[in-house]
This record gives structure tokens, sequence and C-alpha cells, in this order.
């Protein structure tokens, strides 16, 4: 289901104050992924071994903005909903729910906005912004590359959190389930402007 | 105390096989439910788990020898007098533990195989034991785990029904009728011959 967050987020530029010249790119959802990385520790006799997980989140929404040409008025939002991540194990993903995990009753979303995305030349860009994830707010400055072709682009890209840093996971210690998280995104859009 | 049975009684290897799976049994069902209804974040549920894992596969091994061991050795004959369907429930209880001793901890197996947590198992934390290979490439591997936690389940609790028929019997006998039925089970117990 293709979602066009950038129609509101048209309307939203015309009665905003900034006018910007936008290039607004409509996500496929069904071509694109979020997925975090985490690693669990369990001991079954012969000390502490690391488990992977791997999850998805089905439910999230990215609002571009973005010229190439223009990167000074380029602008990136992406919402997550906290509770649609998929680790493939119910009681899991269900313990993820909860108050000391995401905490969705009270932070349903995480939120990634941009601030300002540089150019590292060739494909490579830098997006500087607030990551906030269970009501905590930290400065990020996530590395992405897209590669455009025609009016679709093919945007990835790959970041390390600190789960303890937004106080996800607040009672379990990092010999449990690790602290790093890793978050893998694919996305592939279209551009809505000529 | 003879190893061997007799037609008096059971001998040594039969009564130990017989005593040691029947309070694991009875343990394993009480650890079970125990241990189902921790909470994820408790951090007794994993250590049980693997308890559970182990005992049950040690079940199982012992059951296998268990059935060899009864199949190649002559057992006490049922005692006389028994109407016709007391002795229909004796073999019909009988043969139905043999079926759980060996049927549940391989459905357990199974389960675990199935599971998507994908997690190793160790017996006793020494040996890893492998996944059977059916139930842990299955495309639907959460569905399956899920049937087979229900048969694995539901088998436990006919069992309970199966050791009241059992030690209903058994009380009985050694009770009411005062025979030698028990105490042919019995260790250090002397039988008529």
């Amino acid at each position: 289901m293709i979602r066009s967050f950038c129609l509101a987020a048209v309307m939203a530029a015309a009665f905003a104050v900034p006018a910007h010249a936008t290039m607004m790119w409509d996500v496929d959802e069904a071509q694109s992924s979020l997925k975090v990385n985490g690693t669990f520790f369990l001991d079954f006799g012969g000390g502490p071994m690391a488990n992977s997980v791997e999850g998805t989140f089905k439910a999230w929404e990215a609002d571009i903005d973005f010229d190439p040409a223009d990167l000074a008025t380029s602008h990136i939002i992406v919402q997550v909903d906290t509770t649609s991540l998929d680790t493939g194990v119910a009681d899991r993903d269900k313990e993820l729910r909860t108050p000391e995990w995401f905490d969705p009753a009270q932070f349903k979303r995480a939120k990634f906005e941009s601030s300002s995305i540089t150019s590292k030349g060739g494909n490579e860009y830098e997006a500087a912004g607030k990551l906030t994830i269970r009501g905590v707010a930290k400065d990020m400055v996530l590395p992405f590359t897209v590669v455009v072709t025609g009016n679709q682009a093919d945007a990835t890209g790959t970041f390390t959190i600190l789960r303890s840093e937004f106080v996800v996971g607040g009672n379990t210690r990092v010999e449990s389930v690790a602290n790093e998280v890793t978050v893998t995104f694919s996305i592939k859009a279209t551009s809505l402007t000529n | 105390m003879a190893i061997l049975n007799s037609r008096a009684r059971y001998g040594s290897v039969a009564m130990l096989l017989h005593w040691v799976i029947a309070l694991s049994i009875i343990g394993m069902i009480a650890l079970g439910l125990y241990m189902h209804d921790l909470p994820l974040n408790d951090p007794q549920k994993f250590p049980l788990y693997q308890l559970h894992k182990s005992i049950g596969l040690t079940i199982l091994g012992l059951s296998v020898f268990r059935l060899l061991w009864r199949l190649v050795n002559r057992v006490p004959p049922l005692p006389d007098g028994l109407k016709a369907w007391e002795r229909f429930a004796a073999r019909f209880t009988h043969f139905a533990f043999y079926v759980m001793m060996i049927g549940i901890p391989l459905v357990g197996w199974a389960m675990v195989s199935a599971s998507p947590w994908g997690l190793p198992t160790y017996w006793f934390g020494v040996a890893q034991v492998p996944h059977l290979p059916y139930f842990s490439t299955a495309p639907n591997k959460a569905e399956l785990e899920g049937t087979l936690k229900f048969i694995h389940y539901w088998l436990a609790i006919g069992t309970l029904g199966l050791l009241a028929l059992h030690v209903g019997a058994a009380l009985k006998h050694h009770f009411i009728l005062k025979d030698d039925v028990l105490k042919r089970m019995l260790p250090g117990t002397k039988v008529s011959a």
C-alpha cells in the first residue's frame, strides 16, 4: 500500500512559512525495509553464547523531501510504529511492547527528523538530526547512500545505536541483551515532481 | 535381588527403570507447567526450560531401552481372577504408558526443532543435541510449533489420567485385594513364589 504523506507535506508546505523548492518522493513500502539486529546471550552450561535476533518494523512512514542539487532545503522525517516490530517470535515481540522496552502505550512512535543533509561525495550523504525513541531525543548523524535511476531512488544505510541511551530494556542487563543495536534501512521511492 | 524378572516378580533393572522414569515424569509435568507460566523476563525461565529438555531426552533414552528390555525378557503374568475389563485396562494402561514415555519427549524434541527461537539444545549443558531435520526446516515453523505444543501438553495431561488409573489399581491390589501386584515392583519386598 502506497502512502502519500507527501500530499500532506506539500499542502503543509503551501501554508507553512518557509517556501522551499521541493523534490518529494513517494516511498514504496512493499519494496522497502527497516530492520534491526540485536544480540542476546544464553548460557547452556559452557558460558554465555551469543544469539542474534533480527526484527523488521512492519509499519513506518517516510516523508522524504530530498534534492541532491538542493540539499540545504532537503528534509527527511521517518516515523516508526514501535508496536510493529516482528522478530519472528510472538512471545518476544509481545515482550518488546511492554513498558520496560518500547513502552508503546506512552511512546507509540520512534522518529528521526533531519536538520541538515550534507553530501560526502558520489552517492554518499549524511543526515544530521534527532532520533527519538521511547521519548528520548538524541542527536545523530546517519550516513546513507542514494542511487537515483531516472525517477527511482534507492536509499540504503545502516547505523548502530545503544539501547541504553534511549532507556529501552532498562531492567535487562547488557550481559543478557547486548547494548548495541544495528538499524538497517533500504528505501525505494519514486519521485513525485518532474 | 535378582537382576532379571521372574514369574513371581520384577528384577532390579525393571524396577530401577520403573521408579526412576515414574518420578521423572511426575517431576516433569510439574516443571513443565511451572516453567511455561513464568514471564519471559524471569531469569529462571531459560534454565528451567533447558533442564526440562535434558530430563526429557533422558526419559526418552531410558524408555527406549526399557521397551527393548521388556520385549526380550519375561514378565510376571497378570494376577489370577481379573475380569476381562480389568485385563484390558491393565494391558491398555501399560501400552499407553510406553506410547507416552517415548512419544511425549519426541513431540517435545520436534517442538523445539520447530521453534522460531532457533536456540540449540544441550543435554545438561555438556552435549549438543541436533534438531530434528523436518521440523527445523519447515516453512511454517511458528504454526508447527504451536500444534506440537498443543499435542505435547495434552499428552502430558493424558499421562496424568493414566497415572490415576495405574496408581489407583496398584493401591487397590495392595490394600483391598492384598495381593502381590504392587510388591512385585517394590525393591526389598518378598513375594510368594
